[in-house]
């Protein structure tokens, strides 16, 4: 494949697909913010999870939006979140619905880090090819 | 919720308490000088002199803002300055709820806030949360200040139970805010100089304390809607204004790839990094780190557009003209 049409493409391919995704999941994570605040906070969101300080900075919008994200991470993959929450798990306290959605938001934010991650290296290839290389391609 | 905000004034400073339901006089004077009602008067009598628009002591309505002298013991035959005064109570009237709650909140640290050109809308919206959750553990230095000052408690004890309080309040606040608000000083240092009045003995007018008192409280109530706001449309009045369709692009370009990037690199350090237990200065290095990825991913995408895709007009097609003009 062209190197040209590689750089060019992954630039398209954020503006039209990638920054669209990327709210896309950033208004799932403020949808979510609300209703799994109301199922999970009176069960996880208290000193035996989070420090005082934890708890006095995520309680209000935006930093409320990490706790969010913690939440997801909890339902979808809640032995990755050992450290701060042991062996309690979410997915029994919410409606399928909610759960279902906390996934679709999880492989949102998967996608949307191998998009970054294409878009750094393309932008790192670019400069090491026009300013180290001074080449336009391979 | 605290309902007291203070304000320097030419020799002296104000507290400013506003009315809340099933508030009296006499609770009020109470509350703030430590003395029993039978012994009162005086403290009344002066109020009233203070606050002339109150010509029925028994009838003050919620929401109303009442002038206090700082100390009745170290000012009694002084007379406020009255303009002053009221200059304040009409700017609070013209006031909706949400920024006079921000003036409240901000009002302790606004000296020190004031005096800071690095102090962001961004910094302050967190900053104005993170104090008003904690503001509880300071609400009652200054009844022990009156305490004090009335002979009631002997200085270890105020000394005992400020230096508690402030422990309590600093541990929580984390060393972000502390450094936005104190800079190189401690929070202790701070509100010790505030309570001994000498920062607060100033020389600048209590009206002007007052506008930037309200400038700020409303960039901290409105924090939300700065954030989002500023970015986008300060890029739009940017691509409006830009003559050439090589710039528009490549305003556009940088303007989509760091909001984009930032937005998800926000998401993706919360996700992975944020949501197990971590230090502050993981917090603060992640946090830098996505600030600065953003910056970068913008100004290499509008690079790798100059250079590699400036034969495509994206601002046409994406429509971005039209949203601008």
């Amino acid at each position: 494949m062209n190197i040209d049409d590689y750089l060019v493409g992954s630039l398209l391919f954020f503006i039209y697909y990638g920054f669209p995704l990327i709210m896309l999941a950033l208004a799932l994570v403020l949808l979510q913010t609300r209703t799994l605040s109301q199922r999970l906070d009176s069960h996880l969101f208290n000193e035996n999870y989070f420090t005082v300080q934890e708890m006095s900075m995520l309680s209000s919008f935006p930093l409320s939006l990490l706790k969010t994200l913690a939440y997801i991470r909890l339902i979808t993959f809640p032995n990755s979140l050992r450290k701060r929450f042991g062996d309690t798990t979410a997915r029994d306290k919410i409606s399928t619905f909610a759960a279902t959605l906390s996934h679709i938001t999880m492989a949102l934010v998967i996608l949307n880090t191998v998009i970054i991650l294409n878009s750094f290296i393309a932008i790192t290839l670019n400069y090491l090819l026009l300013d180290v290389f001074d080449t336009a391609s391979l | 919720m605290k309902s007291t905000f203070v304000i320097p004034g030419k020799k002296d400073a104000y507290y400013f308490h506003r009315v809340r339901p099933n508030d009296t006089l006499s609770q009020i004077i109470t509350d703030y000088y430590g003395v029993d009602w039978s012994s009162g008067q005086l403290h009344l009598q002066t109020l009233l002199q203070d606050n002339p628009e109150i010509s029925n002591p028994d009838k003050i309505r919620t929401g109303q803002l009442i002038v206090l002298r700082q100390s009745l013991l170290d000012s009694f035959g002084e007379s406020v300055n009255v303009a002053d005064c009221e200059y304040v109570k009409s700017q609070w009237e013209s006031m909706n709820r949400l920024d006079q709650d921000a003036v409240i909140k901000i009002s302790p640290w606004y000296p020190t806030i004031s005096a800071s050109t690095a102090v962001t809308g961004a910094t302050l919206f967190t900053l104005e949360k993170t104090l008003s959750s904690n503001l509880p553990s300071l609400k009652d230095i200054p009844k022990k200040y009156e305490q004090y000052k009335a002979g009631k408690i002997s200085r270890g004890q105020y000394d005992y139970f400020r230096q508690r309080q402030l422990k309590h309040y600093t541990n929580n606040i984390g060393p972000m805010i502390k450094h936005s608000v104190y800079g190189s000083q401690t929070p202790q240092q701070v509100i010790r100089i505030d309570r001994g009045k000498n920062l607060i003995k100033s020389t600048v007018s209590m009206q002007q304390h007052m506008n930037k008192l309200t400038k700020i409280a409303k960039v901290a109530s409105k924090g939300s809607i700065v954030l989002v706001g500023v970015g986008l449309a300060a890029s739009c009045v940017q691509i409006t204004n830009t003559k050439t369709r090589l710039e528009k692009n490549e305003i556009a370009v940088e303007t989509i790839a760091s909001t984009g990037v930032g937005a998800g690199l926000g998401i993706v350090a919360s996700v992975f990094l944020l949501s197990n237990p971590v230090g502050w200065t993981v917090i603060l290095a992640v946090g830098a780190a996505t600030a600065l990825a953003s910056v970068g991913a913008g100004k290499g995408f509008g690079y790798l557009y100059k250079t590699r895709a400036s034969h495509i007009d994206l601002v046409d097609e994406l429509g971005i003209d039209k949203i601008c003009g």
